[in-house]
């Protein structure tokens, strides 16, 4: 049997005899194995406000509490405070319907009795929640049906939704945090961006640097400088090392030098080398635009030691399709694709397997020119010299897109 | 300035101080410059017009007023990164808000009604008629906004508002004594004549407007400000709302100055641009015209958007440019809505164009009381707004300045409804 919450506010209380007692004030929850579930209820009685446990409660129903007890024998107690309150703190909360990745309000909430238990099983985000409380179910209804209309239910179970608090200084909604934790950054990056920055900061102390990395690259521009700039500079310079060094680059640029030099103080010297290199190019330049995470072994090197310095190494770059080959002197010499390499034999020499033309771009090359040089030879990562010769990142098609739908703001 | 007290450590005022004010700076300059728009230029120009300078002196309680309001609501912003019809449904659940935001719809359709009216009013003095005017200007801010190019424009509009710094120098001009000046904008003076009644409900209800709690708290949100920076917040929305009633001070004193000696009464827009006539000689129609479009498109630009975002908000329906017409469709309905409509009644010929400026009135009217209500128990929410809360002085002062609002919007409504008790008196 499922009842909504509506139906429950302001009902009348009555006891064993079926004497009136006063009106469902709210509904006390606590996590249960699955699904919250109701641990009690206030009863607003004319003079004061009484918590009742659910094991007093005989039915619950559309309109109507009963308990198993006469008013005189109950033992009030005052409400449990730092407890869940399924109107208070939930209905009309926000929340995330992480199935559609997409912010909503909770119009009503579903109860559903398992056993002796009654769990919130769902959350009512639809329209016919919106009528049912504004006391217009039966009208819309009636519409509904005589204009033939398809109105969804609009319900979403408890697993799919995490909602936010109402009050964002008292934490209460902990179970929402690991459902958008285990969200794709992607949608949550467009999630956070209707969060406040309270919330947010929550967020952050659930996901680890390596997720808060992912978000900050797929969110906007802007959003990026906000949470940088929302978090703990310490934890901060944690989250730009595990990002790329080029998006981190890119972010770092956006802020205000002063503060962008503080984060970069407080990274790891090599990390904070790498960042500084790439801040130094122009911005629209390929130097801006590189990566400095790809692979790269010398051009003497014989197919077997590529691959067992591979083994070994283990390494986890951004462009990983290609092997880029450098001479003594660190320039560009050649580029062998990993599928050339699983082809080859083992004793072939890399150089060998370089193609004739090696298209490059310059570090300082407008992005201009980087896109047609992708766009016409049809490349899916481009290197990029310095003015030396020397190889200093590479570009990967994936660069060129952000920057082609980058909003042209400013 | 009661609300500039505060507890929060603040910086000195350094090189960084400046480049974070720069960065937060803007929701209460903007909202302020919306504040002056068709239904405000019309309002200060009939008070200096038909009183000369006995309105002077309520601009400085009014300016306190604005401060205190818009500072609450900025504060709430800040602090809990929600929008004013977030907080709205959150505590006081779907009825309350579904009934503010249907008023709010309803006085906001006027006001957009009020600014497309603006346009046809300006463009009339190049001789440019309505009927091409209008539909030109309601699909351009349509467009504009959808588009998303909205951002970049606002910083043009921005600058034209330096528009009003014309009626600051036609004012100086024009007052050749400044101390009857001075003295009247200290000295208060009363009346308690019907037309002088009416026209101080209609100063304050065009100064302090429903729509601007919620279009400054969505804009500090929008913008990310966080509660430690807040305090440069304050600066801006202390900065704007001086801004507004600088303008308003210095179009009073260019029509008292100008048009009030003559005794000539302002019907027309034309009428009205006298007032800048000892800065732009023959060119103050022109002048006058082309300052009324930019606040009337400016703010058309503003309030239809802004409503739909706190209505799709407070009802929990997908709000935002960057969703398609499918997935947001109560967005974009109630925001094309409220453009087409607002332009569509201005050319309806013989529309009832009266009649909607007034049931405008009325819903802003019985709005602000609400509002300011709503505001105050939210803002002195511990559980919401911890530290944040109003101090006790804070306090008493806006109780009694929503209490002494909400007599003269009270007033302001049973005028409008019944016009014959004011002309009774």
């Amino acid at each position: 049997m499922s009842v909504f919450v509506s139906y429950l506010r302001r009902a009348p209380v009555r006891d064993h005899a079926g004497r009136r007692i006063g009106v469902v004030k709210d509904l006390v929850v606590h996590q249960g194995a699955t699904l919250p579930e109701i641990e009690g209820v206030v009863v607003k009685r004319p003079r004061d406000l009484i918590y009742i446990p659910f094991q007093e409660l005989e039915e619950v129903e559309r309109g109507d509490v009963r308990l198993r007890l006469d008013e005189e024998r109950l033992r009030p107690s005052p409400p449990p405070e730092d407890q869940l309150f399924l109107l208070r703190d939930l209905l009309d909360a926000q929340v995330v319907d992480t199935t559609g990745a997409k912010v909503v309000r909770v119009n009503d909430i579903v109860l559903t009795t398992k056993g002796d238990h009654l769990l919130v099983s769902g959350l009512d985000i639809g329209p016919w929640g919106l009528m049912r409380r504004m006391g217009w179910a039966r009208l819309f209804a009636g519409l509904v049906r005589i204009l033939g209309l398809k109105v969804p239910e609009g319900i979403v179970s408890w697993d799919n939704v995490a909602p936010f608090d109402k009050d964002p200084s008292m934490v209460q909604l902990t179970v929402a945090q690991d459902k958008l934790v285990r969200m794709h950054p992607a949608d949550l990056a467009e999630i956070i961006e209707e969060m406040g920055h309270q919330q947010r900061q929550r967020l952050y102390e659930g996901l680890s640097d390596a997720q808060l990395a992912d978000l900050i690259e797929e969110s906007d521009p802007d959003m990026q400088t906000s949470i940088l700039t929302e978090l703990e500079p310490e934890r901060a310079a944690d989250v730009l090392e595990e990002m790329e060094p080029d998006e981190a680059a890119d972010v770092l640029q956006d802020l205000p030098d002063a503060e962008a030099e503080a984060l970069i103080e407080l990274m790891t010297p090599d990390e904070a080398a790498e960042v500084r290199q790439l801040l130094t190019y122009e911005e629209d330049t390929a130097g801006a635009m590189m990566t400095t995470s790809y692979l790269s072994v010398s051009d003497d090197w014989t197919v077997q030691q590529a691959v067992d310095w591979f083994r070994v190494q283990e390494p986890d770059v951004e462009i990983m399709a290609y092997f880029y080959l450098t001479d003594k002197a660190g320039k560009l010499s050649g580029v062998v694709s990993v599928r050339r390499i699983l082809l080859a034999q083992p004793t072939v020499r890399m150089q060998d397997l370089s193609p004739p033309v090696l298209y490059s771009a310059n570090a300082d090359s407008s992005s201009r020119e980087v896109t047609e040089l992708i766009s016409r030879y049809n490349l899916t990562a481009l290197p990029v010299e310095d003015a030396h010769g020397k190889l200093v990142g590479v570009i990967s098609v994936h660069d060129v897109l952000d920057r082609l739908l980058e909003p042209d703001e400013e | 300035m009661l609300a500039l007290k505060h507890r929060q450590a603040r910086g000195t005022f350094n090189w960084q101080t400046i480049v974070l004010f720069l960065s937060v700076i803007g929701p209460g300059i903007i909202t302020a410059n919306v504040d002056n728009d068709a239904g405000g230029i019309t309002a200060y120009s009939l008070a200096g017009a038909q009183f000369g300078r006995a309105f002077l002196w309520t601009l400085i309680p009014i300016t306190v007023a604005l401060v205190i309001v818009q500072e609450m609501s900025a504060r709430m912003g800040a602090v809990t990164g929600k929008g004013f019809s977030d907080l709205i449904r959150e505590r006081f659940g779907v009825r309350w808000t579904f009934y503010i935001l249907l008023a709010l719809f309803f006085a906001n359709l006027g006001n957009t009604c009020a600014e497309f009216s603006g346009v046809a009013a300006s463009l009339e003095i190049f001789g440019v008629s309505k009927y091409v005017s209008v539909p030109l200007v309601a699909a351009f801010v349509w467009w504009l906004v959808v588009k998303g190019s909205y951002k970049r424009v606002e910083k043009i509009f921005l600058v034209a508002c330096l528009f009003y710094v014309t009626y600051v120098i036609s004012g100086v001009m024009a007052a050749s004594h400044w101390a009857p000046v001075l003295k009247a904008t200290v000295t208060p003076t009363w009346s308690f004549k019907s037309d002088y009644i009416g026209m101080l409900i209609g100063v304050i209800g065009t100064t302090i407007a429903p729509w601007m709690q919620f279009y400054i708290q969505s804009s500090v949100v929008d913008k990310r400000i966080q509660a430690k920076d807040y305090w440069l917040t304050r600066w801006d929305v202390v900065i704007g709302c001086f801004v507004t009633d600088i303008v308003a001070f210095f179009i009073i004193v260019a029509c008292a100055e100008t048009i009030f000696p003559h005794g000539i009464a302002v019907n027309t827009a034309k009428d009205a641009a006298l007032a800048l006539k000892p800065l732009a000689g023959q060119w103050a129609s022109a002048l006058f015209a082309y300052g009324l479009f930019n606040a009337s498109v400016f703010a058309a630009s503003i309030l239809p958007l802004s409503t739909a975002y706190s209505i799709c908000e407070g009802m929990g329906w997908e709000s935002g440019v960057d969703h398609t017409f499918q997935e947001a469709p109560m967005f974009y309905g109630i925001y094309t809505g409220l453009i087409g409509l607002g332009a569509a009644l201005v050319l309806i010929p013989n529309a009832p164009l009266i009649g909607i400026m007034y049931w405008s009135q009325v819903a802003n009217g019985i709005l602000l009381p609400f509002i300011l209500i709503f505001m105050l128990l939210l803002v002195n929410r511990k559980r919401l707004m911890g530290e944040y809360v109003n101090g006790p002085v804070l306090n008493v002062v806006s109780w009694a300045l929503t209490a002494f609002l909400i007599v003269i919007t009270v007033a302001l409504v049973v005028t409008t409804l019944f016009p014959s008790l004011l002309g009774a008196h």
